[in-house]
């Protein structure tokens, strides 16, 4: 027995237009920072006002949030008690949003217990939408939300069935001023979870489905899309495309390709899309003796010949990155040093063994595996172990 | 042939643990205690427990239980008796089990779920024992 959830969705250009229907009476907004500084979230609080609701802002959402900004966001919430929530930005605002809200519903839980193991039932004071600024995280779409303890400090990977949104916005307009660069890490950070889905032990006929569908899409028009901002028919199938990994993943895990991603995230200060789509060549090379059969899933997107080999796949992999300026290496990222990486190491080590992102992992990563992965993708030699 | 559950099983189980270098690289950081609790059904008519005091790799000593209430641990991983030979013969996944409601777990989940290899390693050394069941 297992499941599929998500959110309702409701997409295409101009799609924020649906917020004016939700009869609220105060909504909750809560936003990435740099979203309120440039009153890119104006437009959502117009629509939000149009249902008639009050409108709160809360945006003061920042990359790699801490679980102390969720606590501010929630005070507010106590105070503003809204009868709507919306979250607005990329994954860490819609990840503190999850969190806002589910500790709003239930005072008496702390971000700790927001696991699958607690029973709880949300959505008896506010109803929560989900709104994506970016194509990439999934968050809209996902039971899962990633804190940070404090400065420097691990991250939490925490889940609850309760936590995924009533709706989620798909708005092909609102990502469309992503420089390249953060189109470009954030679609590699989709096109992961869609091929980490695919070779995920918990991988369903469901989730596979929609990784096959995302893979396609992101092969064929993240380039554009990174190349040509204003190319509104690839940003379009982009945005669509992140959402369907999202789905996927949410309802058959990650892989080892994240959890070496949130290490040198947490580590070394790297942002999730360049970190984990450095990773994802590594880890097809790594999973692939254990997932042959799952990666041959791929066949009718990518060719028989390029599944059916881990070389192949994994160069298909580096050809697109090339094409969108995604790093080949650690080293290509840039910003760390050889002696800042080896006096890391046993850290990294360490986060990713800890990840609950290896729980699915078609190959059970030793930490001496773990530790050959970083090295070789610090060199950008292709793991062959 | 090892009967489950029993005595004999969980000491065949705890020397199995602690051969397994696996588990022991996993779970090197570990401290914590566990109950395994079997709830009944089947042919099994009451429930059954087994304490098991896991650290740093290693299991230091494993013990059935004259009732689930003997001892307390830092953790209880229990499900039905009939979901327990679904998890030995690898059929469940530990975690798996977890989050589809085939077993319940009391303690700090969180801390759990950084350690699911050692989860993994722990139903892979169960699976090595020949198993008979009541
Ligand atoms: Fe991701």
């Amino acid at each position: 027995m297992w499941f599929f959830t998500g959110p309702k969705l409701v997409f295409g250009p101009g799609s924020v237009e649906f917020l004016a229907s939700l009869n609220a009476k105060k909504a909750l907004l809560v936003c990435d920072r740099f979203l309120v500084q440039s009153g890119a979230h104006g437009r959502i609080v117009e629509e939000l006002r149009k249902s008639g609701a009050e409108v709160e802002v809360f945006g003061e959402v920042d990359p790699e949030p801490l679980v102390s900004r969720v606590l501010e966001g929630v005070a507010v919430a106590r105070n503003v008690q809204p009868d709507l929530i919306v979250g607005l930005g990329g994954g860490s605002a819609m990840d503190v949003t999850k969190a806002i809200y589910a500790l709003y519903e239930r005072p008496d839980l702390t971000v700790y217990e927001l696991t699958p193991l607690v029973e709880m039932t949300l959505g008896k004071k506010a109803r929560l939408i989900q709104i994506p600024t970016t194509s990439g995280t999934g968050s809209e779409t996902t039971w899962a939300t990633i804190l940070t303890e404090g400065e420097g400090g691990t991250k939490l990977e925490l889940a609850h069935r309760q936590l995924i949104a009533e709706w989620a916005v798909l708005d092909p307009m609102l990502p469309a001023t992503m420089p390249p660069k953060l189109t470009a890490d954030t679609g590699a950070d989709a096109l992961c979870h869609a091929i980490e889905s695919i070779s995920s032990e918990w991988a369903n006929p469901f989730s596979d489905a929609f990784a096959k569908e995302a893979v396609q899409l992101l092969y064929r028009d993240l380039p554009r899309a990174v190349k040509d901002g204003q190319d509104a028919e690839a940003r379009e199938s982009v945005h669509y495309a992140a959402t369907m990994a999202g789905l996927s993943f949410g309802n058959a895990q990650v892989g080892v390709g994240h959890a070496l991603g949130h290490a040198l995230g947490s580590v070394l200060h790297v942002p999730h899309g360049r970190a984990v789509g450095t990773f994802l060549p590594y880890a097809i090379e790594y999973n692939f003796p254990a997932a042959k059969e799952k990666f041959a899933r791929l066949a009718p997107v990518l060719g028989e010949s390029v599944v059916r080999d881990a070389r192949e796949l994994s160069a298909s992999v580096r050809k697109l990155w090339k094409g969108i300026g995604m790093s080949g290496s650690i080293r290509e990222i840039g910003g760390i040093t050889p002696e800042a990486f080896e006096s890391a190491l046993p850290e990294l080590v360490t986060r990713a063994d800890q990840s609950t992102c290896v729980t699915a992992n078609p190959r059970v990563p030793s930490s001496a595996d773990l530790k050959r992965i970083f090295q070789s993708a610090w060199e950008g030699k292709p793991v062959d172990f | 042939m090892v009967k489950f559950p029993s005595q004999e099983w969980i000491d065949q189980f705890k020397e199995l643990v602690n051969q397994n270098a696996a588990y022991e690289d996993a779970a090197r950081t570990w401290e914590g205690d566990f109950i395994f609790l079997v709830l009944p059904d089947g042919n099994l008519t009451a429930p059954a427990a087994f304490y098991l005091d896991l650290w740093h790799g290693k299991c230091r000593g494993a013990q059935m239980l004259s009732s689930p209430t003997e001892k307390t641990a830092d953790f209880t991983y229990e499900g039905l008796y009939s979901n327990w030979k679904g998890l030995i013969a690898k059929q469940i996944d530990p975690i798996k089990g977890l989050l589809g409601g085939k077993f319940k777990l009391r303690g700090n989940m969180m801390k759990v779920m950084r350690y699911t290899r050692a989860a993994k390693e722990l139903v892979e050394t169960a699976t090595k024992i020949p198993t008979e069941y009541a």
